[in-house]
């Protein structure tokens, strides 16, 4: 689907995911959203976790903060808030988001700072090669529960939901247009933005295939959802365990005030710039 | 002790006001000239348990804790049970309630009705300030000047706080005064007069950070509290608006250095601040602030360990860990102040350092430092220049064809472009990467790249101040240590002058009266000769001026608050002097002036 003008994101490294990853889906979504908001490479500050998404910061062309494992979100935060005027989003799989960093996902939630948190979730750890994941389904065979997987899921919707998230929503690389809707309106919203993406691991996920998404997704907005309602919004992520389908789509929107601007001091020119601008740095 | 010095020790228990109550009396007497050190005690509880407050109140600056006290309030029996044989010949204990039966030795016990004249003031809550008056008679101090101090410290509490704890303060000084008690340390005798500027302050080493902090320019703290580093935060947090900055508070340690180096990249001057738990938890961080070379600060004010450790207490533990935290090898610089000026002044050079060189620099205080009552001269007191530097400019970049975020330099720090600068795109890599910043695994590259990092080791070791080395050239004895124990030396080698010879202002080397940083004195003539070698920029470690003064010593004594002696392993490590006699402490208290003093003449002979 690249449109004319995306390329403009490319690096001179071309992915190394495996053929039919779904990372490649979210990567072409990503570009695009970014394109059709008009922002500038140098606008953009991209802060990738380490896994197979996370080697996603070598093929982006903006600028890239690659991290430690799970240690996305507080980053993301401080570059926030050293400079309010960069666009800033945070990219991790299921394992940094909701395994080794997932009380930053809790607290920036709360928070409510204005930035885009985008969660690969493969449902394993993959660039590992394969374990299970926080959003491993119970029973499933991998490399450390080789008799299947003993304990629940997490459902990270209902958590960011629960925590405090002003935006909230489902997508699913194998809609890749449908995901650059959704990327946009999480990238315009003013707040925390936290969006699960379903995304196929074609290596260590037999059973979540493009095929097994297609059966159970449905489209929100294609029912009349109206994401406004954050107990609808609950439902609607405990949908597929409760009757088996997966709504993708913005599950909730809501209007809270960001945490950079409930601070006084930020008020005005970004501390970043008041303090280099006089050196010709961001003058 | 010396002549011209008296110890006020204050105990109780918790929630009885015994900070609060010493602190006012320390800037009362503080303000009347005298030098004054104030050094806490207290369990980790909120309510109950030991608490105390002591003031080392001298002619001239001081700077330790004895063990001896001249005057002991006891504000309930704990504290008699537990401090009086530590009150001096001659010393007084000041007790509300039975005396029978306790065996004071030499001292003299005063029976003041502390619960009776707080009650009559408006509440038995200001027992301490009763307890303050009886002291500030006993020291032949005018009842205004502690009225005043009182007045400042509540004047957010509302009238009738203030009202009563006046009225208790008068009704304490005023019970002795009446009962013709005589004054037994009368500081007016001591000449106080000009001694000192009125713009001298008393404040804990985490208060003059804090202030430097503001100074360098940092526009962002990230932390968690954990004493004894909390109350640089509460300082930061309080003044965050006047001074522009801002003060997150993290759901963990974890969150808070990367918060910081989030902001640092983003081009603000940044730090974190923990004790030795948080710091632990900070390590995987640390070495991404590394490899990303991004200019931080970090301050890990020391408490004992392992684990929760003895959580209110001191120790200066964690030195070792500090040089080598993190998995991989990069280079750091570690800093660790002496003493309140120190933390003031080179804070602001930590922040300098850590932008030239972009690394982490780690800043060592230990709770001593953080919650003893330090003597900060108006001279001392100084802001540096803030200098932005190692940033590429906004038109270099637009010249500029291929900018390189880490391009390969002879010093090894490369020009920095900030996100939002055009032309300046860099991928800010925890995987080693190439000269752009992308990943690379390549064997050559990732030698340069090392190479390249470490390269600033040995411009910053040539630039770094050297290690200070106080007394005289040749000396019988040459003291080496770092950090806390600073004062509480220096004030063990002045004592030790003054038993044996006339005092002389000459053999006293501490900065605060000779204005200078260094005083190699060789004019001294005493026979009783101690050198101290202190160290404050730690790493990279000053092998040469440290090889070459204790190849030189005739003896060598290595003070630590610790178990291992890791400044004398580092010194091994570094120049292959091995340090024969130690004297470590780990009680989890600090080293008392008397102990140093002990352990100086007895190495001497004496
Ligand atoms: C502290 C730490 N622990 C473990 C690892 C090893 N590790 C790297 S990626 C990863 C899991 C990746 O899973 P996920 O976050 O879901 O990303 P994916 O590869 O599936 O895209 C693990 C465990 C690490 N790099 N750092
Ligand atoms: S292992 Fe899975 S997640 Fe990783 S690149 Fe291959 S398909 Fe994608
Ligand atoms: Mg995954």
């Amino acid at each position: 689907m690249e449109k004319m003008g995306a390329e403009k994101f490319n690096t001179d490294f071309l992915p190394t995911w495996c053929p039919g990853c779904g990372n490649y889906g979210i990567w072409q979504a990503l570009k695009q959203a970014f394109l059709e908001l008009s922002l500038e490479p140098h606008q953009l500050f991209l802060v990738y976790d380490i896994g197979c998404f996370g080697n996603g910061a070598n093929f982006i062309k903006t600028y890239v903060f690659h991290s430690l494992h799970g240690r996305t979100l507080p980053v993301a935060l401080g570059a926030k808030i050293g400079n309010k005027d960069l666009t800033v989003i945070a990219l991790a799989g299921d394992g940094g988001a909701y395994g080794e960093g997932v009380q930053h996902l809790l607290h920036t939630a709360r928070y409510n700072i204005d930035i885009t948190f985008l969660v690969a979730n493969n449902q394993r750890f993959s660039l590992t090669a394969g374990q299970a994941s926080p959003t491993t389904k119970e029973g499933t065979i991998t490399k450390t529960t080789p008799f299947g997987e003993i304990k629940k899921p997490i459902n990270p919707l209902v958590l960011s939901l629960e925590a405090g998230a002003s935006f909230v929503a489902r997508g699913f690389s194998g809609e890749p247009e449908h995901l650059k809707q959704i990327i946009k309106e999480a990238i315009i919203h003013k707040g925390f933005a936290h969006v699960d993406i379903l995304q196929p691991c074609v290596s260590f996920n037999k059973e979540n295939t493009y095929e097994w998404y297609r059966n159970v997704i449905y489209k929100l907005e294609e029912h009349r959802y109206a994401p406004h309602n954050q107990e609808r919004a609950l439902d609607k992520a405990r949908e597929f365990e409760l009757q088996g389908k997966l709504p993708i789509g913005v599950l909730y929107k809501g209007a809270r005030e960001t945490y950079e601007d409930k601070i006084p001091q930020l008020e005005g020119e970004s501390l970043a710039k008041r303090g280099l601008k006089g050196i010709g740095v961001l003058a | 002790m010396g002549k011209n010095e008296i110890a006020i020790k204050i105990g109780g228990e918790a929630g009885f006001g015994i900070k609060a109550a010493g602190l006012i009396l320390g800037k009362a007497i503080f303000k009347s000239g005298a030098g004054v050190f104030g050094y806490s005690e207290y369990p980790s509880l909120i309510r109950g348990g030991h608490n105390t407050y002591q003031m080392n109140v001298a002619a001239g600056a001081v700077a330790s804790a004895t063990m001896g006290v001249d005057i002991l309030v006891a504000l309930d029996k704990k504290t008699v049970d537990l401090d009086k044989d530590y009150v001096t010949d001659g010393g007084i204990l000041i007790y509300d309630g039975d005396l029978a039966g306790i065996n004071l030795k030499h001292a003299e016990a005063i029976d003041v009705p502390l619960v009776e004249l707080s009650e009559k003031a408006g509440g038995i809550i200001a027992r301490n300030m009763a307890a303050l008056g009886a002291a500030m008679y006993l020291i032949g101090l005018g009842l205004n000047k502690i009225l005043d101090e009182v007045a400042v410290a509540f004047r957010d509490k509302g009238q009738e706080t203030m009202a009563m704890n006046k009225t208790a303060v008068e009704l304490g000084y005023n019970y002795l005064k009446n009962k013709k008690t005589k004054p037994r340390f009368n500081i007016n005798e001591w000449n106080l007069e000009n001694k000192k500027s009125e713009r001298d302050e008393i404040m804990t080493a985490n208060e003059a950070a804090a202030t430097g902090m503001i100074w360098a320019g940092c526009k962002f703290y990230a932390a968690y509290p954990m004493t004894p580093a909390t109350s640089i935060m509460h300082v930061l947090a309080e003044k965050q608006r006047e001074a522009n900055l801002v003060v997150h508070q993290t759901e963990d340690e974890i969150s808070a250095i990367g918060a910081a180096i989030g902001a640092a990249t983003a081009g603000v001057r940044a730090a974190t601040g923990t004790s030795g738990g948080g710091f632990s938890l900070m390590t995987e961080y640390l070495g991404l602030a590394a490899i990303t070379e991004t200019p931080l600060v970090v301050i890990e004010a020391q408490r004992t360990g392992p684990a929760t450790g003895l959580p209110t207490w001191t120790e200066q533990s964690d030195l070792k860990f500090i040089i080598n935290a993190s998995h991989g090898e990069f280079p750091r610089i570690v800093i660790a102040p002496g003493d309140a000026s120190e933390a003031m002044e080179m804070i602001q050079r930590a922040f300098g350092l850590a932008e030239v060189w972009q690394l982490p620099v780690i800043f060592i205080l230990d709770k001593y430092l953080s919650e003893s009552d330090f003597t900060v001269s108006d001279r001392e007191r100084k802001k540096q220049e803030i200098k932005r530097v190692g940033f590429v400019s906004d038109k270099e970049l637009a010249s500029l064809r291929n900018y390189k975020r880490y391009k390969i330099t002879n010093s090894g720090a490369s020009e920095r472009s900030v996100p939002g600068q055009k032309h300046g795109l860099a991928v800010f890599n925890s995987d080693d990467h190439d000269e752009c910043g992308f990943s690379s695994d390549e064997s050559v590259n990732r030698k340069k790249m090392m190479d390249k990092r470490f390269a600033k080791v040995k411009l910053i070791a040539s630039e770094l101040p050297e290690p200070i080395m106080y007394g005289p050239k040749e000396a019988e004895l040459t003291i080496i240590g770092w950090g806390s124990v600073k004062g509480v030396v220096l004030d063990a080698m002045q004592e030790i002058k003054k038993s044996s010879s006339p005092i002389s202002e000459m053999g006293y080397l501490r900065k605060e009266q000779t204005g200078q940083p260094k005083a190699e004195n060789q004019e001294n003539r005493d026979n009783k000769e101690v050198s101290f070698l202190h160290l404050s920029y730690i790493w990279p470690f000053p092998k040469k001026r440290v090889q070459a003064i204790l190849n030189k010593a005739k003896n060598i004594l290595l003070i630590e608050n610790n178990k291992t002696g890791q400044l004398g392993e580092l010194v091994r490590q570094e120049t292959g002097v091995e340090i024969k006699n130690k004297f470590l402490k780990y009680d989890g208290r600090p080293f008392f002036r008397e102990e140093i003093v002990g352990k100086i003449n007895e190495l001497m002979g004496q």
